[in-house]
């Protein structure tokens, strides 16, 4: 039997692990900033507080847009693979 | 005629076990949903049940042999995939019975390498390529997305900890119900996709279809359907284990499980080293559970998890040895694989009036 760096390709499993690592840690760290940016703008509102509210849900949308835009990167994988 | 009985055969068990694979892994895309009340669990499933249907034809590029770089290609037959796919819907059953979730894929290797190793002996099996496409990936599934899935709830807890907990959490159900669906379509193009391989094999090895044929659309749609009726049915045994007998989750750890799950998948289906989905959500869920609170995992219910995907490969090759050797008793012809088709159908029918009688569905009080 051969040896396992043989078997086993090594680029391709180093590949996978830090494309996982950055991608799950990553959109956990997105959407969290999106639901945070959504909460405080909503508290700024109440608040009367136009600047930062303004500030949050910019925040907040970029957040949203950047998560939506990994889903789609999601179904393009899947696709052209 | 024994040979378009045999066709059939392996068609309608090829559909079979696809119907299983969509019941035993409905959990890989529900549970964690079901658990944190994101959805109702009969809308879950028929979510599910849709996307995986759609899922079945976002990609058609089918492998060419079942198990291919792990059995000899040049020496399957029809009798060692049906051998192989009896293994595998058995395996899938016994699982289910017991609410385990465990790897589709491998227990269809498993059944196949079994048929094929009673067939042609020893060397039909490729040991390098059990290790390289079965025994690594089962290690570095889990691991990866418990470690991935870990550091995410982390990271979440330390931005939103000092937030109002009505809006993180109806955020994060809003979260489970997109990467729910990520990876409802993910499983569907996958999943289908083996039974596409072996249908089509089926046809070529039959002389109905010419060497290097695409699937042709019948085969497509019947794969597609079979896949999103199973997952329908949903395999409730396995949701509940997944959902919560492994953890206690909160919407933000099933966001974190589900989230790095599909970041997972993908980025190993991007890389072209596949891992397969059930081990990656459960390893996602329990690295969710532990990075709160280690004790918070019930490692029992973990550590019989993992039991059966030890087990998964070598029962399944056992029970393909097991029913190549009883269809051979009746020669090559379709004697052998009906009398096994109809001790199948009887027993599945057993084992599901017994669970039935046992307990009823998921309801979301439960869930």
């Amino acid at each position: 039997m051969a040896p396992l760096a043989q078997i086993v390709d090594v680029a391709d499993l180093v590949s996978v692990l830090w494309t996982s690592l950055v991608a799950g840690i990553g959109v956990c760290l997105v959407f969290s900033l999106a639901i945070v940016g959504f909460a405080r703008a909503t508290d700024m509102r109440r608040e009367g507080n136009g600047v930062a509210m303004v500030a949050y849900m910019t925040l907040a949308v970029t957040a949203f847009v950047a998560v939506m835009a990994l889903v789609v990167f999601g179904v393009v994988v899947m696709t052209s693979k | 005629m024994d040979s378009e009985i045999i066709l059939v055969i392996v068609v309608v068990t090829a559909l079979a076990f696809d119907f299983t694979n969509g019941f035993h892994d409905t959990a890989n895309v529900v549970a964690t949903s079901i658990s944190t009340r994101a959805m109702p669990p009969r809308i879950a499933v028929g979510y599910a049940a849709i996307l995986n249907f759609f899922g079945a034809f976002l990609s058609l590029e089918v492998a060419a042999t079942i198990a291919g770089g792990i059995v000899e290609a040049d020496l399957i037959t029809p009798l060692i995939v049906f051998g192989g796919l009896i293994g595998a819907i058995a395996w899938n059953l016994v699982t289910w019975y017991f609410g385990l979730p465990s790897s589709s894929s491998h227990a269809l290797i498993g059944g196949v390498v079994g048929a094929a190793f009673v067939a042609a002996g020893p060397d039909a099996v490729l040991g390098d390529g059990l290790i390289g496409k079965v025994a690594v990936p089962a290690i570095v599934a889990p691991t990866l997305a418990f470690a991935v899935a870990g550091i995410g709830i982390l990271v979440i807890y330390r931005i939103v900890g000092r937030q109002h907990p009505g809006p993180v959490t109806r955020g994060f159900r809003f979260g489970q119900i997109v990467s729910g669906g990520l990876l409802a379509l993910a499983h569907g193009t996958n999943d289908a996709q083996k039974t596409m391989g072996v249908i089509t094999l089926a046809l070529i090895a039959g002389g109905e279809l010419g060497a290097g044929a695409e699937p042709p659309f019948w085969v497509i749609a019947s794969a597609a359907t079979a896949i999103a009726l199973g997952t329908y049915m949903g395999g409730w045994r396995i949701i509940k284990t997944m959902g919560s007998r492994i953890i206690k989750m909160d919407a933000a750890q099933g966001f974190a499980a589900q989230g790095s799950g599909a970041a997972v998948i993908l980025a190993s289906t991007h890389v072209g080293f596949p891992l397969s989905t059930t081990h990656t959500i459960s390893g996602a869920v329990m690295g969710a559970g532990a990075a709160k609170r280690v004790s918070a995992v019930r490692w029992g219910v973990a550590g019989n998890i993992v039991v059966a995907w030890i087990l998964t490969l070598p029962a399944a090759a056992g029970i393909g040895a097991l029913t190549y050797g009883v269809t051979r008793i009746f020669g090559t012809g379709a004697a052998g694989p009906l009398i096994v088709s109809a001790v199948l159908v009887v027993a599945m029918a057993v084992v599901f009036a017994s669970r039935l009688r046992q307990g009823s569905p998921i309801t979301a009080a439960e869930g």
